[in-house]
């Protein structure tokens, strides 16, 4: 090719190539042009939307503010008519805000937030003019009464507003609490006045709020112009007695329901305090043994978790007022179906059957299908025979495999103190003020301080004390034994009279010490019985075990009769089987005990002998 | 193939190298150039599909929209919240108010707010072994006919029962009392029913623990009420009850109401101290001589001895030590 030929085809081709190049160029030119102009346009789409939705939002907020304002003025017009009604309608001497409780005064630091709420009474002047004239003397009885049992002290707090109301002339009718309601609406309130009366009956007009959980059962939260009737008229002391007792059960079902207290009405009759015919209380408990059935029913209660209030709630109501076969356990286990006993957790069979025991009228309970359980139980535990032989409830279960689940719940609940300790504590000085009025008077001073003081130096003190002294009686004996009749420690059996005098001392400084309810009788029949069929470990053991119970459960020891059912020589696997059961948890639980209260002991020689003394509960052959 | 090699170079060297790479190099330009036209439209395939699938200004919308439905549900619950406690706090100071004006200016001499040094006291003290009741005797009827003997006014004569009461207690406690009397006269006019006039000092008072008492009469005989409420227990704790039985204290009669005003603000002074600290009774000994009435030392002297036979029996001891 010549050089002209190969200068144009150079050429050519670099035209041709930088046609080619440039026309890419603006392929890509054109491409970014478009691609900028639809961004562009999908901005300004997505800010077009963004500001609709803020004017939107505006619209929705101007709109919002307007109906505020329309609200805010209803609002203001209600703080009015409240401030200028207050003057004229609010009908007691106690304004609404001292009611009402506003801690606006205290501060932060000084409020305890866990507080109980009380519930106030007002009985005021109604639309029975005779019956109005003794309205002086019954709120006196009343006031009496409440101010006796009802008190914040005994956890049941109800305060009588007596000559609260402030115009004696004016009565007190279904206008005047609602009145009063829509002033204190979230205060749990009882209003009583006199509506009517005829020869025989007088009728209150009965109003009241928030004293019932709207989910518990068929009651409401409020109620008003409710008639009450009552059947002694003109006796005062009968009427005041019926409408204590109309007051205890509402105070009770809202502890119960708001709280979880113990019924106090069955306990006050059954003291005698109150005084219930027998139709009165049939009805008073259809209606305890219905609400605890109705909240079971409806998921109100965690069986498992508050088992151990529920069967106080029973022990309550079903100790003192069951007569005709309702029983309020029934009610906590759903039915009387013998399955929704059996689908329990087995702790919890434990504490169903332990109270069970304890009320042998509920054995009705125990039939068919929990039989069959049992004996399962026992057939698998080789416990066959000392089932068929023990006739009695507290036997069968003694026999079978819960026994030692109650054993265990105990432990843990002794272990875990706390609210056991707490109760004990209450109920311990509730006893004791009882016997002087101003102690009661006292209480809430002391109650925050007391309550800490047992709980952490009484309680420890309490414990050791009383391991201290059966181990220094056990040791004192066993000295004595092996001085003098050289046996072998663990097999050292007493004659009847060195032991009696032993067990007496015992029983004696123990009753001295601690001035428990077991009387001085109760602990000598007991070491009687005891020392019959026991060397002197197991009936210390014994003493110890009943006297855990007594301290830390509150209640009569559940296993006691077993040791009258059977003697040594009818059934001796059982009896080994139960033996050896008591005697290794009771090591353990005291072991741990004493392990766990070591900075409260003295420095004394005794400490030495404990794990002598433990180690012979725990490894003594005999058991 | 040898040959044409040969033929090239021979035509190279006789036309000369450049044209031949010239012409090379222009040929690989215009094969760059239409590899590099396939690349641009494969760049913006490439651009295109970025730009479909690019969700950032969409996201940014999305969040800022977001942001602005939140900001606007929060405004409003806040607003709402704002002014429920604002017409709470209205109603509230309303409420408080009202309180003040009718139940508290014109029954109590104290103001509410003198009260507040004695709570930031308490809430400083952790003991209770140096903590004083408040004592504040109540002007009841039945004081006001008791000291009507005198024949002064009315006002006067509460005050001279306050005094008297004041002056035993001082008397009786040597510097070391369980009683603060800062308060002991605090009504301005005659009690108009126990149990308001408690829960409205209660109200006030409630964190500072103070013994109350209420001369009353039944029966043609004097008794006690006596209300009482604690330290840190909070609102809604506190307790009236009868104080003990005294037989002895005839209605009407000054001495004996003041005599049995003290008995019954020894024996509650008494029984707070020694549970609370396990001193002994302080002011038992003081029965004798600050007592006139000998039939009254006889009860107080029994309800004392009741009082102490129940501590040592009960539980209580440990608290004694």
């Amino acid at each position: 090719m010549d050089p002209i030929t190969s200068a144009i085809v150079i050429i050519g081709i670099n035209f041709a190539a930088a046609a080619v190049s440039k026309s890419a160029a603006t392929k890509m030119e054109e491409y970014r042009k478009v691609a900028q102009k639809d961004a562009q346009k999908r901005m300004l789409e997505l800010s077009g939307a963004m500001y609709r939705e803020r004017l939107e939002s505006d619209r929705k907020m101007h709109a919002f503010v307007l109906e505020q304002q329309r609200r805010g003025n209803a609002e203001n017009l209600g703080i009015i008519a409240e401030q200028i009604e207050a003057y004229t309608k609010w009908p007691l001497n106690v304004p609404p805000v001292a009611l009402r409780g506003s801690l606006s005064l205290l501060p932060d630091e000084m409020i305890d937030t866990a507080e109980r709420q009380p519930c106030f009474l007002l009985v005021a002047p109604g639309a029975d003019k005779e019956t109005n004239k003794l309205l002086d003397a019954l709120q006196e009885s009343v006031f009496e009464y409440t101010s006796s049992y009802l008190t914040a002290a005994r956890g049941h707090n109800v305060v009588l507003l007596k000559d609260c109301w402030a115009n004696s002339l004016k009565e007190c009718g279904e206008i005047e609490a609602r009145n009063i309601h829509s002033f204190v609406k979230d205060v749990p309130m009882i209003v009583v006045s006199p509506y009517d009366s005829t020869p025989g009956e007088v009728s209150f007009m009965l109003s009241m709020w928030n004293i019932f959980d709207r989910n518990a059962g068929q009651k409401m939260s409020y109620s008003f112009g409710e008639t009450l009737k009552m059947k002694n008229s003109k006796n005062v002391k009968a009427l005041a007695n019926d409408l204590c007792a109309f007051v205890t059960y509402i105070s009770d079902c809202y502890g119960w329901i708001h709280y979880r207290e113990t019924p106090q009405l069955p306990v006050l009759a059954s003291r005698g305090v109150l005084s219930l015919s027998e139709e009165v209380a049939d009805s008073y408990y259809g209606e305890y043994v219905k609400l605890l059935g109705e909240m079971s029913n409806k998921g109100l209660l965690s069986k498992l978790d508050e088992s151990d209030v529920i069967l106080e709630y029973c022990r309550a109501v079903d100790g003192v007022m069951q007569r005709n076969g309702a029983f309020a356990a029934a009610g906590f286990i759903g039915s009387t179906k013998n399955s929704a006993l059996l689908s329990m957790p087995k702790n919890l069979q434990a504490s169903v059957w332990s109270y069970i025991a304890e009320n042998p009228i509920a054995e009705q309970v125990l039939s068919g299908a929990s039989l069959h359980e049992l004996k399962s139980e026992c057939l698998r535990r080789n416990w066959m025979k000392a089932l068929e032989d023990c006739p009695s409830v507290s036997s069968k279960i003694c026999s079978s495999g819960i026994f030692m689940e109650i054993v265990k719940k105990r432990r843990r609940k002794i272990l875990l103190l706390g609210a056991d300790v707490k109760k004990q504590g209450l109920d311990k000085m509730r006893a004791i003020t009882e016997m002087v009025d101003l102690r009661n008077a006292l209480r809430p001073i002391l109650q925050a301080e007391s309550h800490r003081r047992f709980k952490s130096e009484i309680y420890p003190e309490l414990i050791y004390d009383l391991m201290s002294e059966i181990v220094r009686m056990h040791k004192k004996y066993v000295n004595e034994q092996i001085l003098e009749t050289g046996k072998k420690l663990n097999h050292c059996l007493l004659d009847a009279d060195a032991f009696s005098d032993v067990g007496v001392a015992v029983a004696t400084d123990i009753h001295e010490e601690f001035k428990t309810s077991l009387s001085m009788d109760t602990l000598k029949e007991l070491a009687d019985k005891h020392f019959r069929i026991m060397n002197i470990g197991q009936w210390v053991q014994t003493v110890a075990y009943d006297w855990i119970d007594y301290v830390f459960l509150g209640h009569d020891i559940v296993h006691k009769d077993m040791w009258s059912v059977k003697s040594q020589k009818e059934d001796d696997l059982f009896y080994e089987n139960v033996r050896y059961s008591i005697s290794y948890t009771l090591g353990n639980i005291t072991k741990e005990l004493l392990g766990e209260e070591d900075r409260y002991s003295s420095s004394d020689d005794s400490r030495s002998s404990d794990d002598t003394f433990f180690d012979y509960v725990v490894m003594s052959p005999s058991f | 193939m040898d040959e044409l090699i040969k033929q090239g170079v021979e035509t190279n060297g006789k036309h000369g190298a450049v044209p031949f790479f010239a012409l090379l190099f222009s040929a690989y330009n215009f094969f760059m150039s239409l590899v590099n036209k396939n690349d641009v439209s494969k760049k913006i395939k490439q651009l295109k599909a970025e730009a479909l699938s690019d969700s950032f200004d969409r996201d940014k919308y999305e969040l800022e929209l977001e942001y602005l439905r939140r900001s606007y549900s929060e405004n409003i619950a806040f607003q709402v919240e704002n002014s429920r406690r604002q017409f709470a706090n209205m109603r509230e100071q309303q409420a408080f108010k009202y309180f003040c004006e009718r139940f508290w200016q014109n029954q109590f001499s104290m103001t509410i707010n003198s009260l507040d040094l004695l709570r930031a006291a308490l809430l400083e003290s952790s003991s209770p072994d140096n903590m004083r009741l408040q004592l504040l005797v109540a002007w009841t009827p039945a004081l006001q006919k008791a000291a009507s003997v005198f024949g002064m006014q009315v006002k006067e004569n509460y005050g001279r029962v306050c005094k008297d009461l004041r002056d035993r207690v001082k008397a009786s406690a040597a510097g070391n009392s369980v009683y603060s009397t800062s308060f002991i006269g605090a009504w301005l006019q005659q009690s108009r029913s126990m149990l308001s006039d408690v829960m409205n000092l209660y109200y006030v008072m409630q964190g500072i623990p103070s013994v109350v008492l209420f001369l009353n009469e039944c029966d043609g005989r004097f008794m006690v009420d006596i209300a009482t409420w604690s330290i840190r227990t909070g609102n809604n704790n506190f307790t009236v009850c009868r104080c003990f039985d005294c037989k002895s204290a005839t209605a009407g009669n000054y001495a004996d109401a003041c005599d049995l005003l003290y008995a019954s603000a020894s024996l509650a002074g008494d029984i707070a101290k020694s549970m609370l600290s396990g001193s002994p009774f302080g002011m038992a000994s003081t029965v004798d001589t600050l007592i006139e009435s000998p039939e009254i030392r006889k009860d107080v002297a029994e309800a004392y001895s009741v009082v102490e036979k129940t501590l040592l029996m009960s539980d209580f001891k440990y608290i004694m030590k």
